[in-house]
């Protein structure tokens, strides 16, 4: 069978795009994590923020207007989530399920009243964001496929990896973010505002999170389905885990689980049932915590006999 | 006086969430008061309504049962929800398959609904303590997983042969072996007295045993609890296979109860973990007041889709206020912890 470079750069471009949301979402919780933030809300936030794009692209037809939704949108719940778990010291995980339930009731509560609908929302007048045509690289054979009708947050997710690391390693207050995170108790008694930190990145993670939805319901398609996130928020947990919380490793976890998708949206075409190929991310997902942690423990073991 | 107390923050904190829950109604362009009366007549107001309440309280019991007893003994696990599905198909598959008088095939699947409930909580047990990971992801990941394990065998392996709709997602019904109605017309079954015994049982084992003891110690201080003699690691087994149980017998329960097959997001779909999860948390993983709470939240979305039918108000609203009352009552719990601490500190 001859190979088909063109077949491959379609799935190279599918792996790119299933990719990048869920690396914003992925750097939203690695930068949580540095502060020693367990934010499992996530879910719930990309959910809200991909529904008040869509409402926002309905009533303004601006891409710029939906995309501040989302970002407002999910911001304002982070918020929330840091105020319940930063200032009340509640469960994070608790209010994490509570904001992702809640979320999902207001997104069908709401789709219903605006759009009377339940399920799926999509009209001809809604507009995606922006596809980048990149001069001279979309003539190239397989480059050009691979990264064509790519939007501007697609490219925005790759340039966030680079900022959040200059941020986190190269600047003043970074160091300061990662020893909130390290020893919060001893960063506190250097009179760094442990708990105003806290708040301003969770707060701040928001906007990455509202990226991430605006990816999931302007990009490849423009409509809003009921629980269009289907775990992306848990999924993005589970990469920062992989990638250790750095932005490079978060990299690299994120394009595994967006090439567990594509992969799985790829053989959807193919005599596999829907639900071996839409189980593949979740199965992916255990199997990738599976072989990081005895990679780990192999690691320690030979630490500990030198 | 005691108990008057602990009564009092999840009461201010529904009562909050029903207020706010008005006010949405409202700002929708509802009626709220109307609304919000007819929220709890359409849930408990007449005998159709309770029983339909009991009948939706009976797994969300189970699986709050389930939650308290895992999240009580320290361990997080959010896999209620796989467990469940796991014990509706597998009982929904041996009640068909099984011969033998009825009686006797209902005892068998609904053992067999407990013992794929243990199963699948086993694989997330061992998986999580032998490679030392995050069971509350692990559980997540289990939970779609299961979701469509069960999507798969309904619609190729064991789908209905007998289906007028063959894009209906379901097995076959089962004839026989099914759980009687408690009374007659009304859709409440011995599904829901089953729940009681599990209640008094997880009540008895939690409060009054020194494995109930030893489940608490083993969760909340891993390293203590070895000091003490306590084997953490085989506590964890035994918790969470016993919260996998419970789970497994509460999809069981709603298979031979009330829907008589698997159907596809029969337990997904109305969100029964998550109500068991806010149930426990309402009473503070206590047994009875789960019981109270499960049939408290079930009530909401019976009546949530009353005012539906009859307003127009999207049934949704009830999961609103599920999730506020949720937020209330996690936020509070710290603001009651800290006076406590400021007094102390002050005394």
């Amino acid at each position: 069978m001859e190979f088909n470079m063109e077949y491959f750069a379609v799935i190279v471009n599918s792996m790119i795009r299933m990719t990048t949301p869920i690396l914003l979402v992925t750097l939203a919780a690695a930068v949580c994590s540095k502060v020693k933030i367990f934010n499992i809300a996530m879910e719930g936030t990309m959910l809200a923020a991909a529904f008040f794009s869509i409402v926002a692209n309905y009533y303004t037809g601006s891409v710029l207007f939906s995309v501040l939704a989302a970002i407002a949108s999910s911001m304002l719940i982070s918020a929330l989530v840091g105020y319940c778990v930063i200032r009340l010291k509640a469960s994070a995980v608790v209010v994490g399920m509570a904001i992702n339930t809640m979320m999902g009731g207001v997104t069908t509560y709401l789709l219903y009243l605006i759009f009377k609908t339940k399920g799926v929302f999509s009209d001809p007048s809604l507009v995606s964001l922006p596809k980048i045509s990149l001069p001279i690289i979309e003539d190239i054979p397989f480059i050009g496929t691979a990264l064509s009708g790519l939007t501007i947050v697609d490219y925005l997710a790759f340039v966030m990896v680079i900022l959040i690391y200059i941020l986190l390693y190269k600047t003043v207050l970074g160091f300061r973010l990662r020893a909130v995170g390290i020893n919060p108790e001893a960063a506190k008694s250097l009179g760094t505002p442990v708990e105003k930190y806290q708040f301003l990145t969770i707060t701040l993670s928001g906007v990455l999170i509202g990226l991430g939805g605006v990816l999931l319901s302007m990009s490849t398609v423009t409509l809003f389905i009921q629980d269009i996130t289907s775990g992306r928020g848990y999924i993005a947990l589970a990469a920062n885990n992989l990638g250790n919380s750095h932005p490079l490793g978060v990299l690299f976890s994120s394009f595994f689980f967006g090439i567990c998708q594509a992969i799985g949206n790829a053989l959807q075409n193919t005599a596999l049932k829907t639900q071996v190929t839409a189980s593949i991310p979740y199965v992916a997902t255990i199997i990738a915590l599976i072989i990081y942690s005895v990679h780990r423990q192999r690691k320690n073991k030979l630490k500990k006999e030198n | 006086m005691k108990m008057l107390k602990s009564l009092k923050l999840p009461l201010i904190s529904i009562v909050i969430g029903l207020v706010i829950g008005g006010l949405i109604i409202a700002l929708s362009g509802f009626n709220p008061i109307e609304a919000i009366s007819g929220l709890i007549t359409g849930g408990f107001g007449t005998t159709y309504a309770l029983t339909t309440t009991l009948t939706r309280a009976t797994p969300i019991i189970f699986a709050g049962l389930a939650g308290a007893l895992a999240w009580g003994s320290g361990y997080p696990s959010l896999g209620a929800a796989g467990q469940m599905v796991m014990g509706a198909l597998v009982t929904s598959i041996v009640a068909v398959v099984c011969p033998g008088p009825a009686i006797v095939v209902i005892i068998i699947s609904l053992l067999s609904g407990i013992l794929a409930g243990m199963a699948y909580s086993f694989i997330s047990i061992w998986v999580t303590q032998k490679f030392q990971l995050y069971l509350l992801i692990i559980t997540l990941m289990m939970n779609y997983i299961a979701d469509y394990i069960g999507s798969y065998f309904a619609s190729y392996v064991v789908k209905d042969p007998n289906g007028l709709d063959s894009s209906a997602i379901q097995t076959q019904l089962i004839e026989e072996a099914i759980l009687p109605k408690l009374i007659k017309g009304y859709t409440l079954h011995a599904g829901f007295i089953i729940a009681i015994v599990a209640t008094l049982l997880i009540f008895f084992i939690v409060k009054k045993t020194t494995f109930g003891y030893k489940a608490k110690m083993g969760g909340l201080n891993s390293l203590f609890a070895d000091y003490g003699g306590i084997k953490s690691t085989k506590m964890m087994y035994y918790v969470l296979l016993l919260s996998g149980a419970l789970a497994g017998l509460g999809g069981a329960c709603e298979v031979l109860g009330t829907r008589y097959r698997f159907v596809d997001g029969m337990i997904t779909s109305p969100g029964y973990a998550w109500s068991g999860i806010i149930a426990s948390l309402m009473s503070n993983n206590h047994p009875i007041g789960i019981f109270v709470s499960s049939i408290f939240l079930a009530g909401l979305t019976t009546g949530g889709s009353s005012i539906e039918r009859s307003m127009g108000v999207p049934s949704e609203v009830t999961i609103i206020i599920q999730g506020i009352i949720t937020l209330l009552i996690t936020a509070q719990f710290v603001i009651t912890f800290k006076k406590k601490n400021k007094d102390k500190q002050e005394v």
